[in-house]
């Protein structure tokens, strides 16, 4: 038997980004836990409130006030998990929030398992499974809840553009069906010339949701970033002032990076990857040889590729060979060590030229802001292009949208050949069945199964 | 009083086409079998349209033929036209249908059951099924109160039970052709736990031959070419046709105005009757209103046999009042003096909630009672007939103890019928659909003989010379796809490039085989057979190595779709699950669950209400229970 539900919470909002950070709490014990810590300044009880309804008030631990927050009660089955849920949206910093996860822990309340608020969802049929499925691939990617709430949307969005490709071949199919059963009611169900016209349109369609399965990637194993450029320009520096922590060594030397190093972190709800390479140069060193080829390597397979440059020695005759072979397009040009130079900032940005430049100091932890709305801008204008909100989120995705589209292929080439519209519909069945895979409208065994491999439900 | 009146295995009520193919089958499987019908003169009685098949319902009678069923020959016995349908389309939608003299097609089918060793036909109406205090199937008993006691009982029961007939503001019981509504049996059926429900069809008016004027309609001739149902052609069905002709004409503007305006005297318009009726058969009144911008509907004048003066009019079904039938009956081209000498009528009768069956159709709560045909809510002849077949087949098979036999949807028509009706559920009058099979590109009207003989032979319907002939066919299909395979003609070949030319496809730059040539869309067998080296075959076997080969592509998709239908089609649910706990199912889901307990994940994902994010859920729990099961185990 699938068991009845304890009650769970968890920090929904990313570790430390912005002021406010919100609490869900779900579960059938959910408004009780929330209502022993919660006092409304108007004295309005949770259970009085109306469905989505937001209360001001004063979070308690026993008689310690830990924090001001707002209370937003969703009844169940009108929730996200389709169970009660509280949501309380606090002001205090990561250390108050954890603090009240303790606190609810007290009222019976366990913390969520990575993904378990969308376990529940599915489960209450609140989601269907392949939205359940990409959300899975996120937090089991980055294990961060926030994944949760950043792919909400964007799945919603592929789902929808799919059921209306879906839409459109079951009508062509219910026109065949009809004009077969009722051929005096519908005599000729699609016309030739049209239908073409409409399978290839409806091709470029699918090719062009087919292109966003590498946004699909990042989003599901981050987004990789490598640090590049000539010894000693501040790269291992860098890495650690985006990890906030001293995870590379750093040393006056040339050379001291040998390996690739790989951090993972979330930047606004962007899984990254970010990997530190050896600096590039000559080298008479067998270890560090490796070291150039694997850096060289990691920067060709970058999403993005921070290129990290000296200011105080300006763009430097190896700078420009290194930077040649890369492209602008995936490339940004960090002038490191600001603090050296007082002027000629402006130089460097001419010789440039298409490479987008972001002046900083690794040191003074000047400018990292800055970098980090960079690549958010860069990841988003990958991913957004053409207007595509839809991307394609795991390899099956990818996959059953890839057969779709040979099946609609096939229709066009029968189409073409002068095939008979009721074997025609054929293939749209077969297309019609693949794309209910992604919405999870087609079942199949194989793939349930291997998601409920995740969801460990057997335990 | 009522009186012991005779041991059987098996009582068929009703002499329409489910409880004849019923009886049939029984008897002919070694049961000794009574049919009791209102009427003897009336067995078979083709009350509506006297044609057979069409589109799926022609595939049907080629399904219920391959099996031994006895529809298909008496079709054959008794046509006066035939036709092959959809020719226009591929082979998957092809369809025969043959108008029978009705008269001929009763008096044949009361010989051959006269004739059936093991079957009395006796005219007597049944009122009750007989049960034991614990509810245990004990026969039927009769108005007159002969009680027949039975192990088996197939009610096919028509549209008989507390029919009502209506025509306007007139309501009255009645039944077809001036017979009486059979009373009774439908409060036993509630007496026993049966819930009753009420359906409705219709019949267009019979006009007269003197009075048509068929100069102003088309005329529809049947094929030259001699068609039949059966795979298997005899002395008496092998004469030309006379081909009585069928014709064509339409309703137009003034028609479709005085039924409009005339809709208030119609008893279902004013809400007064509720009456479910078919909408894939609808009346004229309701195709007006349905399909309200088209401009006319087509009407079909068919023949009724060739003793009789009486005309059928094909898709003039209606309930209106009389005077109002005559009414806008004379606004159609060729109809404006038209005598009627029947007028259109809807019946009301009771059916039962077919979901109360097995794939067997024997009901699931009482053992050894079966139902078929329209009692079950479907509408027409052919998939009447199926079920009594079927029903039959399985009584049978029950009584000498041995395993069901259920066809598949991917087997035959005849499985999507009942799957459907016992799985899925209806709530109207149900008419086989082409649409409604997944794969109809397996279940053609061409291969039944090659999906379904082995199968009927097994049972013990289809007789030994028969089965014989068949695996005939199915060998000389064998050699001939091997030698279209193993033939290679020459680049150089004269004949071929003359044939090739003229058909206007590529000619081959090298050795090419018989096969290629036949796969290519521009060319057929009939084409190639210019060429010496193709193999000659007779008629019908060409036809299949022309199908097999030209549509191998397709055949082989829809195989592959029926293999990925299967997977979940195999996947037993445990039948003594209880669904209401479940957390992830809707609630209508786990309440639909408990209530058909499905026997498969296929099985329930065809039932309405249940969606594919149930389906998930089930499968997870059936995950969840072999986990459990291993654990307990190991
Ligand atoms: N003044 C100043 N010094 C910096 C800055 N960033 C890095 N440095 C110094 O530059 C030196 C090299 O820094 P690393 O981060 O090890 O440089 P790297 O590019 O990783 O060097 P390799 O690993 O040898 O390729 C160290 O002494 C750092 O303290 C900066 O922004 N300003
Ligand atoms: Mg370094």
């Amino acid at each position: 038997m699938i068991e009845t539900q304890d009650t769970i919470a968890a920090i929904i909002t990313a570790q430390g980004m912005g002021a406010m950070g919100a609490i869900r709490i779900s579960g059938p014990k959910a408004f009780p836990a929330a209502q022993a810590l919660f006092r409304s300044k108007k004295g309005t009880l949770i259970k009085d409130m109306p469905c989505y309804a937001l209360a001001y008030g004063l979070i308690y631990e026993g008689d310690v006030l830990l924090d001001q927050a707002l209370l937003l009660k969703m009844q169940g089955p009108s929730s996200f998990t389709g169970e009660d849920v509280a949501e309380l949206q606090c002001h205090g910093g990561p250390l108050v929030l954890a603090r009240v996860i303790q606190a609810l822990a007290g009222q019976g309340v366990r913390p969520a398992k990575p993904g378990e608020f969308t376990q529940r969802a599915f489960l209450n049929g609140k989601m269907d499974l392949s939205q359940a499925e990409s959300v899975m691939d996120l937090v089991s990617s980055s294990n961060q809840v926030m994944a949760e709430v950043a792919i909400q949307q964007m799945q919603g969005s592929l789902s929808d553009h799919i059921k209306m490709i879906k839409n459109k071949i079951i009508g062509w199919i219910a026109s065949i069906e009809a004009e077969i059963d009722f051929p005096d009611e519908f005599p000729q169900a699609l016309e030739p010339v049209t239908f073409k016209t409409e399978i290839l349109s409806m091709l470029r369609q699918i090719d062009r949701l087919l292109e966003t399965a590498a946004y699909g990637r990042i989003y599901r194993e981050g987004l990789r970033i490598v640090f590049y450029g000539r010894p000693n320009v501040g790269k291992s520096s860098l890495l650690n002032g985006l990890l906030q922590q001293k995870r590379a060594i750093v040393t006056a030397e040339p050379g001291t990076t040998r390996d690739v190093i790989e951090e993972r972190m979330m930047i606004q709800g962007i899984p990254i990857i970010l990997m530190d390479t050896a600096g590039v140069r000559e080298t008479g060193s067998l270890a560090e040889k490796e070291g150039v080829e694997r850096a060289k390597r990691a920067a060709a397979e970058a999403d993005l590729v921070l290129f990290v440059l000296d200011l105080s020695q300006g763009f430097t005759q190896e700078d420009q060979q290194l930077l040649h072979g890369l492209d602008p397009q995936k490339t940004l040009l960090i002038a490191n060590k600001a603090d050296l130079v007082t002027e000629g900032e402006g130089s460097i940005r001419e010789e440039a030229g298409p490479f987008e430049v972001c002046i900083l100091s690794a040191l003074e932890q000047e400018g990292i802001d800055a970098l980090i709305r960079k690549i958010r801008e860069r990841f988003e204008a990958g991913t957004l292009t053409a207007g595509n909100t839809a991307v394609l989120i795991n390899r099956r995705q990818e996959e059953a949208l890839a057969q779709t589209k040979k099946a609609l292929k096939s229709a066009c080439e029968g189409l073409l050949s002068g095939v008979s519209t009721d074997l025609l519909s054929i293939d749209l069945q077969d297309a019609w069945s693949y794309l209910g895979e992604i919405t999870g409208e087609t079942v199949k065994e194989a793939v349930v199964s291997e998601i409920f491999a995740r969801f460990c439900l057997g335990k | 009083m009522a009186f012991f009146a005779g041991t059987f295995d098996c009582v068929v009520v009703g002499g329409g086409h489910a409880g004849c193919e019923a009886a049939l089958a029984a008897s002919r499987l070694g049961c000794q079998t009574l049919l009791l019908t209102i009427s003897r003169d009336l067995i078979a009685l083709m009350p509506c349209n006297p044609s057979i098949g069409g589109p799926a319902k022609g595939n049907i009678v080629r399904e219920i033929d391959a099996l031994g069923g006895e529809m298909g020959i008496n079709t054959d016995a008794t046509a006066l036209q035939a036709k092959l349908l959809n020719t226009g389309k591929g082979p998957a939608v092809h369809a025969l249908r043959v108008q029978s003299d009705r008269y001929q097609y009763q008096r044949r089918m009361i010989r051959i059951m006269d004739q059936q060793e093991n079957l009395l036909v006796r005219q007597n109406v049944a009122v009750a099924i007989l049960t034991d205090d614990a509810g245990n199937l004990l026969g039927v008993e009769t108005e007159t109160g002969a009680q027949y006691l039975s192990k088996t009982v197939i009610l096919c029961t028509g549209t008989y039970l507390d029919s009502r007939i209506i025509r306007g503001e007139s309501n009255v019981p009645g039944a077809p052709v001036g017979q009486m509504p059979a009373y009774g049996l439908s409060d036993s059926l509630r007496s026993i736990g049966f819930n009753v429900r009420r359906f409705k069809t219709g019949t267009p008016p019979r006009l007269h031959q003197r009075s048509i004027d068929f100069s102003k309609m088309t005329l529809q001739p049947g094929d030259p070419r001699r068609r039949h149902f059966s795979f298997a052609i005899t002395e008496e069905t092998r004469q030309d046709l006379p081909d009585l002709p069928c014709y064509l004409t339409y309703t137009n503007e003034t028609t479709h105005r005085i039924i409009r305006e005339n809709l208030g005297r119609s008893l279902f318009y004013t809400g007064e009757l509720p009456g479910i009726g078919p909408r894939y058969c609808p009346s004229i009144e309701n195709k007006v209103i349905r399909f309200h911008d088209k401009e006319r509907h087509q009407l079909f004048v068919e023949p009724e046999g060739l003793d009789s003066q009486e005309y059928y009019f094909q898709g003039f079904s209606s309930a209106l009042p009389e005077d109002v039938q005559e009414k806008f009956l004379h606004t159609v081209p060729g109809m404006e003096k038209a005598e009627v000498v029947r007028s259109g009528y809807a019946i009301e009768y009771d059916a039962i909630d077919s979901l109360v069956l097995r794939h067997t159709l024997e009901s699931k709560s009482i053992r050894g009672l079966y139902f078929a045909g329209q009692i079950n809510g479907t509408s027409g002849y052919e998939e009447a007939a199926a079920q009594g077949l079927m029903a039959g087949i399985n009584a049978a098979l029950a009584i000498q103890g041995k395993e069901p036999f259920v066809l598949s949807r991917s087997q035959a028509y005849i499985g999507v019928l009942i799957d459907d009706l016992v799985v899925k559920g209806i709530s109207e009058p149900y008419r086989m659909l082409t649409s409604a099979a997944e794969y109809r590109l397996l279940l053609r009207q061409d291969n039944a003989d090659l999906r379904l003989s082995e199968a009927g032979y097994r049972i013990g319907l289809l007789p030994e010379a028969r089965y014989r002939a068949f695996l005939e066919k199915k060998a000389m299909i064998e050699e001939g796809i091997k030698a279209l395979r193993d033939t290679v003609i020459s680049p150089k070949d004269e004949t071929m490039l003359k044939t090739l030319t003229k058909a206007g496809s590529v000619l081959p730059k090298h050795g090419i085989t018989l096969m290629e040539l036949l796969r290519r869309p521009e060319l057929s067998y009939q084409t190639l057979k210019a060429l010496p080296q193709m193999p000659s075959y007779p008629e019908e076997v060409e036809e299949q190595l022309d199908i097999q080969v030209r549509y191998e592509g397709y055949i082989e998709k829809q195989e592959a779709q029926v293999r990925q239908f299967n997977k979940l089609e195999q996947k037993a649910l445990p039948q003594d699950a209880d669904y209401l706990p479940i957390q992830g199912l809707s609630l209508e889901a786990r309440e639909k669950l408990n209530l058909h307990r499905p026997e498969t994940l296929g099985q329930a994902s065809r039932i309405t209400g249940i969606t594919p994010a149930d389906i998930s859920v089930l499968l997870i729990y059936l995950e969840q229970q072999n986990q459990r099961n291993t654990k307990e185990t190991c």
